[in-house]
């Protein structure tokens, strides 16, 4: 298919615009100019409307607008939006030994209304599909089939690729499997194994049927006991195929399940993680309480130290001094302990005195001593309560005084501890309960996502995904096994065929089957292998071209491949696979998909637009000039929406490739933007001739008059 | 056939030198039924046909002609010996 011209009417701030594109083989370029908010994204929803309807658009439409964002209900509350196509179809069909090629002309019209009072709302679209001839143009019943033949809507992103977002190839946003698929769906459908695939099982089906046949030859019972064993294994093959295809589809459904979960429980651990936030909610919690614990017991600690006997002494020792030296006197003096009274007591009683007078009673100097011990005894007994006291206080007091310094500084040394062990735990007790607080108010900003819910959910998915993994590859190795008893089957039955005399026949069209068979399978394994090297190997030569890379020179990139399971890999030095999301930058992630899609495209040979929009954002210099000249050398027709950034500096690419270069202006930019009044007041994309060298008065803009200056 | 036709019948033709040669004619006629299987494919995605049908015909009657030519060659060698 190769793009003609495009008009559309009413859609978005298309309000009347049309366009054309080049095919001429050697200028194979459509350059269509246009800054920021002129039209080139809208015109890639427009084209892809046209062809597939709402389902082509953003969100497939929901709540995506179609009439021009300022339309005057003035002109009517029902809008009709129409997006015209035309475009040229070659065939090649083999007839009397020859391929021969047909190039036809369609017309494809989209319209739809849109009702416009208060909201806005749309009714199903339409499609007219008009095969142009010279005559005029001759309406074609169910268009959607064609284009579905001819750009199969899973190939829409080939063909129509929005530089921004070209990535769907590649991007991390999706599941393995889904990347996969889209690569697989994508070679499947532009190589053709879905027509081969459906012819097999059709030539398969008619094998089966001559099978039931051989049946009814008679004859012979072996013969037909053996066709209608090969009838049962062909319809136990058949159930197998579908339980594979569904286990398949299962698989990549929870794969992809499997994804989402792990995307929503990244994105929830991004913010936090509410079962791990709780648990360390409830640690710090049993931490605060032992720290209150272990605070306690080191403030008790505390208040015992003044309750014991070493503080009372360290504090009371500058006092007790004088009170210890006075004991000591005392005791020095003999004053302290008392112990006149028994002796006195007991020289009364030997009657002799101590230096050895007399103290005999009747004997005047004995009465007179005895007189004066009497007194002397008499004025003891007054003073030996007070004496009995110090006696004691300097008995009592004798442990005190030993250690005096010693105890002093026991307990200095003990406060010490105490002190600073009782500050520590207070310290961690403050840390401790800031932590808490620093916990709760982080849970309390979560949102409620349960994440311990969303893991089992996780495990649940992965459980059935792996289960279906496991019963693909059970049903596969049954598969294997019924086609090598088949096959043994098969020649046993062919023998016996050859052997009745109506089984000839029979077997002709048994063997023609086989051999059609045989040509389909070895096609279809053919394409699946040799040709998706194909596309794998001219995707990594022009990758590399165009980010300028050489593995001879040691670059960061050596390669890009599509492997036997369709991913894209790229490797770095040693081999080591490169994530192209995160280790490519946008310049080469954009490169690599469009490498992937040109190559694609040529390794098939399809004859196919390749509409890019905006194709060399973030790319400049040498990347830029080599992306644009890969595109142009490698598609068959290549339509590009181009800003002037993105042209500066290929101007002499475009020179030498473009069949038609014109330019897109949206009027809203005057003033700030353009130059010149265009005398337009709504929002609409009004084209003009300019090329990439030249400006107008419509389509002057501030950035080139600086340019020019 | 689909968007490749080009490619498509290339590849088949290549793959069609691989099968034997049953009866004078026979190569020839197989790559005929394996191209017009293939255009009914491409004709039946666009709209809805009895393929299965065609296709049951299209090679009943390559069996045919290969049953005939068969016992048209038996025919000729029974009678030369």
């Amino acid at each position: 298919m190769k793009l003609l011209r495009a008009e559309f009417q009413n859609f978005r701030m298309l309000r009347d615009l049309q366009l054309e594109f080049s095919i001429d083989p050697n200028t194979n370029l459509t350059v269509i100019r246009a800054a920021n908010e002129s039209g080139k994204t809208t015109i890639l929803h427009g084209l892809q409307w046209a062809l597939y309807g709402d389902a082509a658009l953003p969100d497939k439409g929901e709540g995506f607008r179609l009439h021009p964002i300022d339309w005057d209900e003035r002109e009517g509350n029902r809008v009709p939006i129409i997006a015209t196509v035309e475009f040229e179809l070659t065939t090649y069909r083999r007839t009397s030994g020859e391929v021969r090629e047909t190039r036809r002309r369609y017309r494809l019209v989209r319209s739809a209304f849109e009702e416009v009072d208060g909201g806005t709302r749309r009714f199903d679209s339409t499609v007219k599909l008009f095969a142009l001839n010279e005559t005029g143009a001759s309406p074609i019943d169910a268009p959607e089939a064609l284009i579905n033949d001819e750009l199969p809507p899973e190939l829409r992103e080939v063909f129509f690729t929005d530089g921004d977002r070209a990535l769907s190839f590649i991007e991390a946003d999706v599941a393995l499997s889904t990347k996969r698929e889209r690569v697989q769906r994508a070679i499947r459908s532009l190589l053709g194994l879905g027509v081969v695939d459906g012819a097999i099982k059709h030539v398969r089906k008619s094998a089966a049927e001559v099978n039931k046949k051989a049946k009814q030859v008679g004859g012979s019972d072996q013969l037909n006991s053996i066709a209608t064993r090969l009838e049962a294994m062909e319809n136990n093959r058949e159930k197998l195929e579908t339980d594979l295809e569904d286990a398949k589809q299962q698989f990549s459904a929870f794969d992809e399940k499997v994804d989402e979960v792990d995307r929503e429980i990244a994105a929830a651990l991004q913010k936090g993680d509410k079962v791990k936030l709780r648990k360390d909610l409830e640690n710090a919690r049993a931490e605060i309480s032992q720290l209150d614990s272990q605070l306690a017991a080191a403030n008790k600690e505390h208040s015992a130290l003044f309750r014991g006997r070493s503080i009372a002494t360290g504090l009371l020792t500058p006092v007790l001094v004088g009170a210890f030296n006075t004991l000591e006197e005392l005791h020095n003096q003999g004053k302290i302990p008392n112990t006149t009274i028994p002796v006195l007591y007991d020289r009364l009683e030997a009657k002799v005195c101590i230096c050895g007078e007399t103290l005999v009673p009747g004997n005047p100097d004995g009465d007179n001593r005895r007189a004066h011990i009497q007194k002397l005894i008499d004025d003891n007994q007054r003073a030996d309560e007070i004496q009995e006291i110090i006696t004691d206080l300097y008995y009592s007091t004798k442990s005190l005084q030993g250690g005096r310094g010693a105890e002093t500084s026991a307990w200095q040394e003990e406060f010490k501890k105490v002190v600073e062990r009782r500050d520590g735990i207070q310290t961690l007790r403050d840390e401790a309960g800031r932590k808490l607080r620093a916990l709760e108010m982080q849970l309390d900003s979560l949102p409620d996502t349960d994440i311990q819910g969303l893991r089992e959910t996780r495990r649940r998915y992965k459980d059935l995904r792996d289960r279906y993994l496991s019963k693909q590859s059970s049903i596969g190795t049954q598969l294997t096994g019924l086609s090598r008893e088949r096959e043994v089957l098969e020649v046993e039955r062919d023998r016996l065929l050859r052997e009745q005399k109506r089984g000839a026949r029979i077997l002709a069209e048994l063997e023609v089957t086989q051999d059609v068979m045989k040509i389909l399978k070895s096609a279809y394994q053919r394409i699946t292998n040799e040709e998706l090297r194909k596309v794998s190997e001219l995707m990594n030569s022009v990758f590399l071209e165009m980010i300028g890379a050489d593995p001879e020179q040691g670059s960061m990139i050596q390669r890009a491949e599509i492997s036997h399971e369709f991913d894209i890999i790229v490797y770095g030095p040693n081999d080591r696979t490169l994530n192209p999301d995160r280790d490519l930058n946008g310049a080469s992630r954009r490169a690599l998909t469009l490498a992937f899609i040109l190559a694609l495209t040529k390794v098939s040979e399809v004859e196919a637009p390749n509409v890019i929009d905006t194709p060399l954002g973030m790319t400049s210099g040498f990347v830029k000039h080599s992306i644009l000249r890969t595109a142009v050398r490698e598609s068959t027709q290549l339509i590009l929406f181009l800003t002037h950034d993105e042209i500066a500096g290929c101007e002499e690419i475009i020179d030498e490739s473009a069949g038609l270069v014109f330019t897109l202006t949206n009027p809203v930019h005057y003033p700030k933007m353009l130059v010149n009044d265009p005398g337009v007041s709504e929002r609409r994309v009004v084209r003009c001739e300019c090329d990439h060298r030249s400006d107008c008065q419509l389509c002057l803009r501030y950035e080139d008059v600086q340019f020019e200056l | 056939m689909p968007l490749n036709d080009r490619k498509i019948v290339t590849i088949i033709l290549e793959q069609c030198d691989g099968i034997e040669e049953r009866c004078d004619g026979y190569k020839e006629e197989i790559i005929e039924v394996v191209s017009d299987i293939l255009e009914f494919e491409r004709g039946h995605r666009v709209s809805a046909t009895n393929i299965q049908k065609k296709i049951n015909e299209k090679c009943n009657a390559a069996a045919r002609f290969l049953a005939t030519r068969r016992s048209q060659s038996t025919g000729t060698e029974e009678m030369n010996s």
